[in-house]
């Protein structure tokens, strides 16, 4: 019916200037007719008529202008209305408001995020016709090799195909540099900034202006170009410099090299890669003076990212074609024949969405995360839908009024329109401050601090919001509506309508509160799912001691190197070892979630690789003292000495994993490992130390080596890392530490960190989940919990007197406190047994998102049912406890006069 | 035609009123009406006319529905309704009192 009344609405304003067309028709053939009786001609009294009548245009504008005032009138009218009885009942309508912003700001605040990470091209000129462009070098290992392109196949690629009408290459990644501001007003302070190395055609190849100067050319990215030039982004130029008109011409130092800025980027434009924000824009070709090591002259280091668009007509495979052929030219001439003859692919991908780890990363985590405020926002409309209902019975009687005096239902329904889209506008806009202060601290809980986001309330994120705030509006505006229009003025009219008739009226506010309990309960597994998992992983061994473990990033000098890199090390661990609060230090190339070397293919003694079997394997280079330090137990064998050096036997340590792997329950000490591509000695396994986890918590212990750091040669300079077991907590020694490495010629701290810290950075996204979705299930139960408690307090009152007669018969106090704690459970139970089978569909339809989310448990988790399924019972007692014990203070005489 | 008199802002809604008390009626039936007792004294414009008849509609003063006139065309007859009456008598009075004050004044000088 309220369907029908509203279709009605929108129907009728067509059907009205037909209306009116119609009737100003009619009036001048009558006075036509009547012209043609009076004795004048056809043509005389049409004239005379049209005269007389004046402007027919202008009497329809009139007319239609009588209709829009009157609509103006009776929307101000209904919104000044709507307002007084907001603020009648300021209670009330704050516990409304607040549960609508907290539903829409966080759907406002997640959607942010989702814009700009997930749905966000590439702010650029025809982002869908980019590509990327890598080579593939065939299977290494069971592993498909990829890899990016080295500077001078690059400079070929860009000068010699015939397949790309633009072609672009980035240093792959935002470099935090010093600079340091000069020149007049410089206060000569040095600050961290990202800097991202490009091609010269960078910005043309986009599509990207300068909105102020100009951007890069191919003219500054010329090896030996005399002046160094930066384009900033236009978040830099707002932050450090406050939009400074005078921005053009600035200079600042990197590294003794004077940069001249001569453009800024338009605001938005963040690169080419989501999720990363460089501050400033630099040729490529000063890679080799801004770093120590310089990679641009070498054709076999293969760094540069490189995009590029098709020309019109070229398909993918014939440009791959082409590009290939190229680089194995290239590859003839810089690197010697044989070089050439390698089995080199070049593979194109689109790259319309930006090169981008963070959406492969993390659109799951914010799939679920929007499910899981959607989930908040449905709660909320559910329980407002209810407040409102109860609020529309209590009203039931001034609306019965109105609709006597004359009100239709039409202009009721759209009186009460307008007051629930007012109230879910009001949410609506305190729910963006809110979602405006989340995406401050959201980002931070969601990505790694090493990735940052332009989160903005643009067009998009307004838009959304408003589309949500009518849209809530809407839909709990219908509850109260299907009350209302009830055709039942008479009784509405009597004072006191009767026993039955209450409980009649109760019934839509149950369905509500089952509804409620039922989408609660979805959220609440949800959150139970997360949560547990969480503690699952927590409750895992990670199979070393990460208290009191310190880690240090070192950055050895490029002059450091081989033999002189050892000897230099070695005097480090003397110098921390006699640190006080030091009990041990050791080195290695990788720490926890740091990644490790993978390499392959491998040859093991007495073992025979399976048919399609992947034959890498990862490890890490440690110096001796290092299970020590980590607190990683040596199962068999023995640890690295000093006398493992470059003239001893080749040695290695391996994991549990692997002797059961490779050699079952034979001992593997004694047995040898090598790689079979890389002419290496075969190593001697001499040691088995305990699994421990090595990348993330969740992994399946791989097979895990060690090889000693004192017998590597080129591979020495990539370990990097400090490890210090200190007897109490790290960061008292912090600082000690950090003064003792810097003491050392040619090598610096670069980073300090600790591995208690470093274990809980890796469990981000799951903590982010597991906290986000538990507060919205606190929310929903507090929510649940005042509509239990409303549409109970209403029961009791409404059915006062059916107490006092059960109590006068006899009943005791806990009867008539169980009789309504009954009807509570009752309830909740059947949103339970509604819940539970569509948290089950939505977990089954849902599974493929949250499994991969989840560890150590299937997403229809019985315990986490039950456990959801309790605290909804516990939550149901509790908030009906208070009126169920009202009503045993019913005094029986009372009640009985209450009628 | 040097004889007629514009109608004030106001009084053409207590016309319309007055003349649908006696019956339904459509918009150019109406406007002859008023001419013809009015003596073609009062012309109605069409152009003030129709938005009245539709303000005093959207007021619930008077009715709409459409039906078939003595020419056997469809036309959109207008009608009292309770509230109009109402209003109808309590106008009235409100035209008399000004009357007989304006004539009190006149008579003066």
């Amino acid at each position: 019916m309220a369907i029908r009344k509203l279709r009605a609405i929108f129907k009728g304003r067509k059907q009205q200037e037909n209306d009116v067309n119609e009737e100003l028709r009619f009036h001048l053939e009558r006075q036509i007719e009547s012209n043609m009786a009076a004795g004048m001609s056809v043509n005389e009294a049409r004239r005379q008529a049209l005269i007389a009548f004046g402007g027919v245009q202008q009497t329809r504008e009139a007319v239609r202008q009588v209709h829009w005032t009157r609509f103006l009138d009776t929307l101000l009218q209904d919104l000044r209305y709507a307002w007084r009885m907001l603020i009648k009942r300021p209670a009330f309508t704050s516990v409304m408001v607040s549960v609508l912003t907290i539903g829409i700001g966080a759907n406002t605040a997640v959607f942010s995020i989702v814009n700009a990470v997930l749905l966000k091209m590439l702010p650029i000129t025809a982002p869908e016709k980019l590509v990327s462009l890598r080579l593939n070098h065939g299977e290494e290992g069971g592993l498909q090799l990829t890899t990016d392109i080295s500077y001078p196949v690059f400079e070929r690629l860009r000068e010699q195909n015939q397949v790309l009408s633009g072609i672009l290459a980035t240093g792959g990644g935002v470099n935090k540099v010093d600079i340091k501001p000069t020149g007049p007003g410089a206060n000569g302070q040095t600050e961290q900034a990202g800097m991202e190395l490009v091609s010269g055609g960078y910005f043309q190849v986009l599509g990207v202006n300068a909105v102020v100067g100009r951007t890069l050319t191919p003219g500054d990215d010329k090896i030996g170009a005399p002046n160094a030039v930066a384009v900033v982004s236009h978040g830099y130029w707002k932050r450090r410099m406050g939009l400074d008109p005078a921005v053009l011409g600035k200079t600042f130092v990197i590294r003794d090299m004077v940069f001249t800025i001569v453009g800024v980027a338009p605001p938005g434009f963040f690169g080419e890669t989501v999720g990363q924000t460089p501050d400033m824009w630099v040729p490529l070709t000063l890679e080799d003076r801004l770093f120590d090591e310089a990679l641009l002259a070498s054709a076999s280091t293969s760094w540069v990212n490189v995009l590029g668009r098709l020309k019109p007509g070229v398909g993918r495979q014939q440009a791959e074609a082409s590009l290939g052929l190229l680089v194995q030219q290239a590859n003839a001439d810089l690197l010697g024949p044989k070089a050439g003859k390698a089995r080199v692919r070049m593979e194109i991908a689109p790259a319309s969405k930006g090169l981008d780890v963070l959406r492969q990363q993390f659109a799951r985590p914010l799939q679920v995360l929007m499910a899981v405020v959607g989930l908040v926002l449905l709660i909320a409309c559910v329980s407002v839908a209810s407040l409102l209902t109860a609020r529309a019975t209590a009203r039931q009687k001034e609306i019965a009024v109105r609709a006597t005096l004359g009100a239709g239902s039409g202009r009721l329904m759209q009186q009460m329109l307008t007051e629930s889209i007012l109230l879910a506008l009001i949410g609506g806009t305190l729910g963006l401050f809110l979602a405006w202060s989340a995406d401050r601290v959201l980002p931070v809980l969601l990505f790694h601090s090493s990735l940052s986001l332009e989160l903005e309330i643009n067009t998009q994120v307004l838009g959304f919001t408003l589309l949500v705030s009518v849209v809530t509006g809407i839909i709990f505006g219908f509850a109260p509506m299907l009350r209302v229009l009830r055709p039942d003025l008479s009784c509405s009219l009597k004072e006191h309508a009767g026993i039955r008739d209450h409980r009649h009226r109760l019934g839509a506010r149950k369905i509500f509160i089952v509804a409620q309990v039922a989408l609660s309960l979805l959220l609440l597994v949800t959150a139970g799912l997360f949560v547990r998992s969480l503690r699952k992983i927590y409750d895992l061994d990670v199979g070393f001691n990460k208290e009191n473990l310190l880690l240090v990033t070192l950055q050895p000098s490029a002059e450091l190197s081989g033999a002189r890199l050892k000897i230099v090390y070695q005097d480090l661990l003397d110098k921390v070892n006699a640190l006080p609060g030091v009990k041990s230090s050791s080195l290695s190339m990788s720490s926890f979630a740091d990644g490790n070397i993978n390499l392959g293919p491998f040859v093991v003694e007495g073992y025979t690789p399976k048919p399609g079997e992947d034959r890498s394997l990862q490890g890490d280079i440690v110096s001796p003292g290092f299970f020590n330090t980590m607190g990683i137990p040596l199962r068999l064998g023995r640890d690295f000495r000093q006398q493992d050096d470059a003239n001893a036997t080749r040695v290695v340590i391996v994991n549990e994993t692997f002797a059961r792997y490779f050699f079952g329950a034979a001992s593997p000490l004694g047995k040898h490992f090598a790689w079979s591509r890389l002419d290496r000695q075969p190593m001697e396994i001499i040691g088995v130390v305990k699994d421990a986890k090595y990348s993330n918590l969740k992994e399946r212990t791989p097979p895990y080596y060690y090889t000693a750091f004192l017998q590597q040669d080129q591979m020495a300079s990539i370990v990097r890392l400090l490890e210090v077991r200190t007897a109490a907590n790290p960061a008292t020694v912090s600082a000690a530490v950090s003064s003792a490495v810097d003491s050392i010629n040619g090598v610096r701290a670069d980073t300090i960190s600790t591995m208690t810290v470093q274990v809980e950075e890796s469990l981000q996204q799951e903590k982010m989940l597991a906290q986000v979705s538990s507060s919205f299930g606190v929310f929903a139960l507090l929510l649940a919990c005042i509509g239990i408690y409303g549409v109970m307090a209403h029961s009791v009152t409404s059915r006062t007197n059916e107490i006092g007669i059960r109590m006068a018969l006899g009943a005791e106090p806990f009867d008539v406190l169980w009789m309504v704690l009954r009807e509570a459970l009752f309830l909740v139970g059947l949103g339970i047994a509604v819940g539970i089978p569509a948290a089950l569909a939505g977990t089954r339809l849902a599974s493929s998102l949250v499994s991969g989310l989840l560890f150590g448990m299937k997403a229809s988790d019985p315990v986490t049912m039950a456990l959801a399924a309790l605290m909804m019972a516990v939550v149901a007692l509790l908030a009906g406890y208070l009126p169920a014990r009202r009503a045993t203070k019913v005094d029986p005489l009372v009640a009985l006069r209450y009628e | 035609m040097g004889n007629q008199i514009e109608l004030l802002q106001g009084t053409l809604d207590l016309l319309i009123l007055k003349t649908l008390a006696l019956e339904p009626m459509h918009g150019w039936g109406i406007a002859q009406r008023i001419q013809q007792i009015s003596q073609d004294v009062l012309q109605v414009g069409q152009g003030s006319l129709y938005p009245a008849l539709h303000r005093l509609e959207q007021r619930g003063w008077i009715g709409s529905e459409w039906s078939t006139s003595d020419n056997n065309r469809r036309a959109k007859f207008y009608s009292l309704t309770r509230a109009g009456k109402s209003q109808l008598e309590k106008e009235l009075g409100e035209w008399e009192r000004l009357s007989a004050a304006i004539a009190l004044v006149l008579q003066q000088s």
